[in-house]
């Protein structure tokens, strides 16, 4: 379904050029959950921005679906990948309501029926029709991050890019939005691609896990060898350490 | 109070005026003492007041706040009797504050070196330009920070989330103060990099013997950091125990938090969802 071949993406500093992703090469299949983990400035989000045509790509190819990613994306493309970002409070139009929030990609793709989309993106995301007429304002956090996942779903996408879509939110509200996660992709055969740092959050949606480092792949590994701690790389073994808490005088300084 | 308290706050109230005059409460009745070195962790989840519980004792509330507490004291100064002036000096000397989001705690129109220099000039005014320069470089470097001669030079929204956090710990935690109050310092970095600052706090407060209050609503994390955690909910302190003893918590609010973070092994079909209890938020004490 997702086919990343070599990609690199390059920005202009004051200096000359800084590489964010070096020859990423990855392939996800339909209806996969693949997880992209590392720290922050390794690259995650720019492969993902990247793969929505939101950064250009300086050599290499990427594939979704039927679609190359060129310079030119047609409107069929953006309707069947959508993105959820990672901060629920910067992502939604301050001025706008829930309903003209989910109203405007429907209005954008030319899709019939808006009231009963409306309507039934609220219902899969758990919000009652209640929240219809709601500023973004009058929301918490969680339920920000729904409607930003009601937006993502309402024109019908094959595949979802999630940003980090629950590092901005507290562990109770964390295992609701991974809960609805897990049962969008079962009903609806999403193909869907998480960045996080957070190996846990990884574990519980994922099947394949890419680990990144600098802008580089440094391991793929299926969900399993991550659970059990079966991994070859030491900045992978790292990243599950801290998982785990901290430990007190133990951790020495990179 | 005894010898060894650093600080001590005795039942403070925090309320906010809605527009038809109604009094919200937000922090109801909180005591709370940290002793010498020790470091409290204050857990729960947003908007449970553990914030401005942190917040009230810098004297940084919003001024349409309404509190009012029976006592407040750093060390022998008492906060309360204070005169604004006086208390302001004590902020960034004798207890400093790291705030959630650097996006919003840096300024944004000056560089990194522009405003360390802001934060460093109130501690020792007499450093000339070079030494303080030397002095940023290395507090940028204390903290992890790969290229600290171009992380000063740049602005904050040239960094990333960690880096600008990290920037805001150099800022703050290298005066060695007496207090530091940590309001999820990092909840906006990646597990690596705040597990690196966890380590350079850890090496801080121990070098000086800093008292901590670290807010957070992680609890693994404050299992592991810290000494004693308070659990908050809805204003109000539910549960007081040791860190080591937090896995076997018994208020069920504690439990429901817990239980709600995916473990890396065997996780569940779907995890277990908070079940909130209305007379945790209820006017009076349950």
């Amino acid at each position: 379904m997702i086919e990343a071949n070599e990609v690199q993406v390059r920005f202009k500093t004051k200096t000359g050029f800084a590489d964010a992703v070096r020859s990423a090469t990855f392939h996800v299949g339909e209806g996969d959950v693949f997880g992209l983990v590392g720290e922050s400035g390794s690259g995650k989000s720019t492969v993902l921005r990247a793969l929505t045509g939101l950064v250009p790509i300086a050599s290499g190819s990427m594939r979704i679906g039927r679609h190359t990613l060129g310079k030119h994306i047609d409107r069929a493309f953006r309707r069947e990948v959508q993105m959820v970002f990672q901060d629920p409070y910067g992502s939604l139009y301050p001025r706008f309501t829930v309903d003209q929030t989910l109203r405007e990609p429907l209005t954008i793709n030319g899709m019939d029926r808006h009231d009963a989309r409306i309507l039934d993106a609220l219902r899969e995301v758990g919000l009652g029709p209640a929240f219809r007429f709601r500023y973004a304002h009058q929301l918490s956090g969680g339920q920000r991050q729904r409607v930003a996942i009601a937006r993502a779903l309402i024109v019908e996408p094959r595949v979802l890019l999630l940003d980090e879509p629950t590092s901005a939110l507290d562990v109770s509200v964390q295992a609701e939005i991974l809960n609805l996660l897990r049962r969008l992709h079962r009903e609806r055969h999403l193909t869907m691609i998480l960045v996080s740092h957070n190996m846990a959050v990884v574990g519980f949606l994922c099947q394949r896990v890419a680990v990144m480092r600098d802008g580089e792949i440094v391991e793929q590994l299926p969900i399993e060898a991550v659970r059990e701690q079966n991994v070859a790389h030491e900045y992978t073994r790292s990243l599950l350490l801290a998982t785990e808490g901290y430990r007190r005088k133990a951790i020495d300084p990179a | 109070m005894q010898a060894d308290t650093l600080c001590e706050i005795n039942n403070l109230r925090i309320a906010f005026e809605a527009h038809d005059g109604t009094l919200t409460e937000a922090v109801r009745g909180i005591s709370l003492t940290l002793a010498r070195g020790e470091r409290l962790g204050i857990v729960g989840e947003s908007g449970s007041g553990k914030s401005l519980t942190g917040r009230a004792l810098l004297g940084l509330l919003p001024s349409s706040a309404r509190w009012s507490a029976d006592a407040m004291r750093l060390d022998n100064h008492d906060l309360l009797a204070m005169r604004p002036k006086e208390r302001r000096r004590l902020c960034g000397t004798q207890m400093s504050m790291i705030l959630q989001d650097p996006k919003y705690s840096l300024n944004p129109v000056m560089t990194v070196a522009q405003q360390m220099r802001e934060a460093f000039g109130r501690q020792s005014p007499k450093l000339n330009a070079k030494a303080m320069r030397e002095r940023i470089v290395a507090a940028l470097e204390a903290v992890h920070i790969r290229d600290p001669q171009r992380v000063a030079d740049a602005y904050p929204h040239e960094l990333s989330g960690g880096m600008g956090q990290r920037v805001m710990i150099a800022m703050m935690v290298s005066s060695g103060p007496r207090l530091l109050i940590a309001d999820e310092p990092t909840s906006a970095l990646d597990v690596l990099v705040s597990m690196q600052v966890l380590s350079v706090l850890d090496e801080m407060i121990a070098k000086h013997n800093t008292g901590l209050i670290f807010i957070s609503h992680d609890l693994p994390l404050v299992m592991s950091f810290c000494d004693r955690v308070l659990v908050m909910v809805g204003g109000r302190v539910v549960e007081t125990c040791a860190a080591c003893d937090l896995a076997h918590a018994q208020h069920p609010y504690t439990r429901g938090l817990l239980a709600a973070s995916p473990p890396l092994r065997n996780p569940p079909d779907e995890l277990p969802v908070l079940q909130r209890d209305p007379a945790w938020f209820a006017e009076i004490a349950p």
